[in-house]
């Protein structure tokens, strides 16, 4: 069930809202929080019924390892919670392109074994393992059963993240005298879910046939003009910022319907002047999960400035292959890796920048690294990637015409990254501690959002066109990692 | 409140209005002359709202799918026809709609035999979609989710509101009134030329879309049906532009690819309540160059119309009517006689490929007025050809044969055929 279709706007929701706080109100938050729960599954086995045990085991198994590490130390129930969950995620997302991969290069012929990838599997595995080592290193407690269930399968978040560390959520799970304040909630929570769906429905899922032009050419083995090969480049760095951003608006505008703070996940990262500066603003809870858990884990930089680096390029490459199990998306990590390695080099030598007085110089350059990178993550295969790069280097000329609508996506995308202020700065006059830790600095000055009738009007309005125009329904982006 | 009274507000307004006026005659609300009683716009969508839904609540025993050639081209109903017949043709249509109709199709217990018209224009690296679909059952919803998004549609609203205008105004829809009348056939007949020969040299041959019309054809074959595939026969007049801009070797390919389909499911059950003769999937070629397609253009002066065909790509059902005859194997003189149609099998598929060769040098090397006609034509385009037709490549994606693996699955375990 995707957030944009009608059955989760007209049903689901409205249905669970209204048991959840009727629930909360007359029966309590621990069965609202089971009313929360029970939706959650419904929500994961409307996709697929036969993955809920998966889930749910998954769930269960976690939260044991937890308790036995509270009560009987770290070791070797830690070690045996990651190799679990990260067994778990290589079985299904990985086994397959590890067999292709030995099949490759040895003789052997070994078969496929065709597993289905459950979906949000990448997600729910890197919310647990967050879970065990938070509780191995005193930073959360294993808490109740039914808690840690809904902090797993929290369907705002369930499915493609933001990706929830426990201890920034765990409270608030736990926190059964908080009073809600309904209007607050639904109004925030409803007018960022609104904008997320007017980004995903009209600015996405709009420039989705320009992006997939010049890839699908690519991917059939053809031959792309330069033309089509940047409009391509350029419509998919914006489709995938509106796509996967709009979905994480949505997660935090649900979360906060129910009352509760999801930490952000973008904040404007086309305005980036770094790569370095790229990765505190995309994906921020993958990225900040990375830096925590294999990052430092790996020494950070208390080993030196060399093995800093290396450290760095591994994260990236292994961040890389976290979006899917193909060499392609790890080239887009380790393009990526080498981007920090760079930014961090120049940092040394050239302390304020290459571009100290020219920031939008440095913003421009770093949304063309990007750019770049994105045509492997898109490539179905490094020959597709290649036809598309030798597109982008005009080694097939210029082609054929594409029309004036790509650019006029690409003027539309570039205005709004680069003179709007992201989702958060517009609301964080209403967010909390939780959502804007870590990006308060990096605000963006511009339109503020206040309640009140025009805006009501002009938020339901914007929700209504989005919900006109959703009937062409296609899946997050992000839905297949 | 007031966002949700303002939400409200547009969404019962939007809607409401729409299925009020019911643009493509679904509902049973009040027809009001002079507001919504002529339905002007109901054809615009290719019938794919009607189809969308018919397809789940048909008692029609036989259907028939296919593109506008099956839904100008068969009566729209045949009270005789033993079990009860249905035209669900879309014009406009693709292998991917039908595949996904298929599945409708399949789960439809009415149904007993499924005929579906195609040409190489369902195969080609085109759009899979009219807008439409997305707001029929065609796209997997439940039928009143369907109903939702048909009245929170855009493309609803602009042709409820068109009725709206065309029944205040006595107003129509001219193209679709008028696109058969007489008099105007010969012109559309030389108007062809050009729209054929510029098609033909964009076309480009997508064999991915066979199999995944053929998936949608398994799920039917599972649940009992008899499948009927047909090749259309189109007039010369097309015939030849594919032939001559060079789609020849696409033509090839696509009867070889449907013949190895036909050999991949080599021992197939009998159909639960056949209406055919013959196995439970067979596929027919009326196509290349037989004498019904080398019949003269229409008279310019509309008196001496093409018996069978309205335009090269169109055919009366008259024409219709006989490949029905000839696949019910009921006799007829000719030129549709037996040799009209034949079966295509993957033992006489070369024999019929080198049959459509031998016909068309046949009629190159006849004194045929209408092929020196024709060929000069063509040479006058070879000489100042004109731009291809420019449309998008669309390439069937994996959420595509995904989301349609997920339909189909289920209908193959439930006749335990998987």
């Amino acid at each position: 069930m995707l957030f944009n279709s009608l059955e989760f706007l007209f049903i689901f929701l409205s249905i669970v809202l209204v048991a959840y706080y009727t629930v909360r109100r007359h029966l309590g938050h621990d069965a609202a929080l089971g009313v929360l729960t029970v939706a959650s599954i419904v929500f994961y086995g409307y996709w697929n019924i036969s993955f809920i045990p998966l889930l749910l085991g998954s769930v269960l198994i976690n939260y044991l390892l937890a308790h036995t590490i509270r009560q009987r130390g770290n070791q070797p129930w830690l070690a045996l919670g990651i190799v679990f969950n990260l067994g778990l995620i290589a079985l299904f997302k990985y086994a397959g392109f590890f067999v292709a991969n030995i099949n490759a290069i040895t003789p052997l012929d070994v078969p496929d074994p065709n597993l289905i990838l459950p979906l949000a599997i990448s997600f729910f595995t890197f919310q647990q393992i967050s879970y065990l080592v938070d509780v191995s290193r005193g930073e959360s407690e294993p808490g109740k059963l039914l808690n840690h269930t809904v902090y797993v399968t929290f369907f705002p978040q369930l499915i493609a993240g933001p990706i929830v560390r426990h201890n920034q959520i765990a409270d608030q799970i736990a926190d059964g005298k908080r009073k809600e304040d309904l209007g607050s909630n639904l109004s925030i929570g409803m007018t960022i879910f609104a904008i997320g769906m007017a980004k995903k429905i009209l600015l996405a899922d709009t420039l989705e046939p320009f992006a997939a032009s010049g890839f699908d050419v690519a991917a059939a083995g053809g031959e792309v003009g330069a033309l089509q090969a940047w409009t391509s480049a350029v419509c998919y760095s914006f489709q995938i910022f509106f796509d996967f951003s709009g979905y994480s608006d949505m997660a935090i505008g649900l979360g906060r319907m129910f009352g509760y703070h999801l930490p952000a996940n973008f904040n404007a990262p086309y305005r980036a002047t770094s790569v370095v500066d790229f990765w505190h603003r995309w994906h921020i809870t993958l990225s900040r999960f990375l830096r925590d858990y294999l990052y430092i884990p790996l020494g950070g930089n208390r080993k030196g400035e060399h093995r800093r680096l290396i450290n760095l390029f591994i994260v990236m490459l292994l961040g890389g292959l976290w979006h899917g199990a193909a060499w392609t998306f790890v080239i887009w990590g380790g393009l990526h890796g080498l981007g920090l390695v760079w930014c961090h080099w120049i940092d040394r030598v050239r302390p304020n920048g290459l571009f100290p007085n020219m920031r939008w110089l440095a913003a421009a350059l770093t949304f063309l690294f990007v750019t770049f990178a994105w045509v492997f993550f898109r490539s179905e295969s490094f020959d597709a990637a290649g036809t598309m790069l030798a597109g982008m280097a005009g080694l097939n000329g210029l082609g054929a015409g594409v029309g004036d609508e790509p650019f006029i996506g690409i003027a539309l995308g570039l205005i709004i990254v680069w003179t709007l202020p992201d989702t958060i700065s517009v609301f964080s006059k209403y967010l909390s501690g939780p959502t804007l830790s870590g990006v308060r600095s990096q605000l963006q000055d511009g339109w503020r959002w206040k309640p009140g009738t025009l805006s009501a009007v002009g938020v339901a309005t914007l929700f209504f066109i989005a919900i006109i125009n959703s009937w062409t329904i296609a899946e997050f982006i992000y839905y297949q990692f | 409140m007031i966002f949700f009274t303002t939400l409200g507000v547009w969404l019962l307004g939007f809607g409401g209005f729409t299925l009020f006026v019911d643009p493509y005659d679904m509902l049973d609300t009040p027809d009001i002359d002079g507001f919504n009683a002529r339905k002007t716009r109901a054809h615009e969508d290719g019938y794919r709202v009607r189809v969308g839904h018919r397809l789940l609540t048909t008692d029609a025993g036989t259907i028939i799918m296919g593109s506008s050639r099956v839904a100008d081209g068969f009566p729209r109903d045949l009270p005789d026809f033993e079990g009860g017949w249905e035209n669900l043709g879309m014009a406009g249509t693709s292998a991917y709609e039908l595949a996904n109709a298929s599945t409708l199709a399949a789960r439809n217990d009415n149904i007993n035999c499924v005929m579906i018209g195609m040409d190489l224009r369902e195969f080609t690296t085109g759009t899979n979609t009219q807008a439409t679909y997305w707001i029929t059952p065609l796209s997997g919803d439940h039928p009143a989710i369907s109903l939702t998004k048909l009245a929170l549609s855009p493309h609803a609203f602009a042709r409820a509101l068109q009725t709206v205008i065309d029944n205040a105004n006595d107003g129509q829809d001219d193209k679709w009134v008028h696109a058969y009348d007489e008099d105007r056939l010969r012109t559309r007949f030389e108007e062809e030329i050009t729209k054929r020969y510029r098609f033909y040299a964009n076309y480009e041959y997508d064999p991915e879309r066979v199999d995944f019309l053929f998936r949608g054809v398994d799920a039917m074959l599972a649940a009992g049906k008899q499948v009927v595939m047909f090749i259309h026969p189109v007039h010369v007049w097309q015939e030849e532009a594919a032939q001559h801009v060079g789609a020849n070797e696409e033509e090839v390919a696509f009867r070889r690819d449907v013949a190895a389909h036909i050999a991949a499911r080599p021992e197939l059950a009998d159909a639960n309540n056949a209406c055919f003769a013959g196995p439970a999937l067979q596929v027919w070629d009326f196509g290349g160059f037989n004498d019904v397609a080398l019949t003269a253009p229409p008279a310019e002066d509309g008196l001496d119309p093409n018996p069978w065909y309205y335009v090269p790509a169109h055919y009366r059902p008259t024409l219709g009517a006989a490949i029905l005859d000839r696949i019910s194997g009921v006799e007829r003189e000719a030129p549709v006689d037996a040799n009209f149609g034949q079966r295509l099998t993957p033992e006489n598929v070369e024999t019929l490929l080198t049959g459509i060769q031998t016909r068309r040098q046949a009629w190159l090397n006849s004194d045929d007025e209408w092929m020196t006609y024709l060929t000069n034509a063509f040479a006058h385009l070879d000489e100042n050809p004109p731009e291809p037709e420019a449309s998008p490549r669309v390439y069937l994606s994996d959420i595509d044969r995904r989301d349609l693996e997920a339909r189909i699955r289920p209908i193959l375990l439930e006749h335990g055929a998987e």
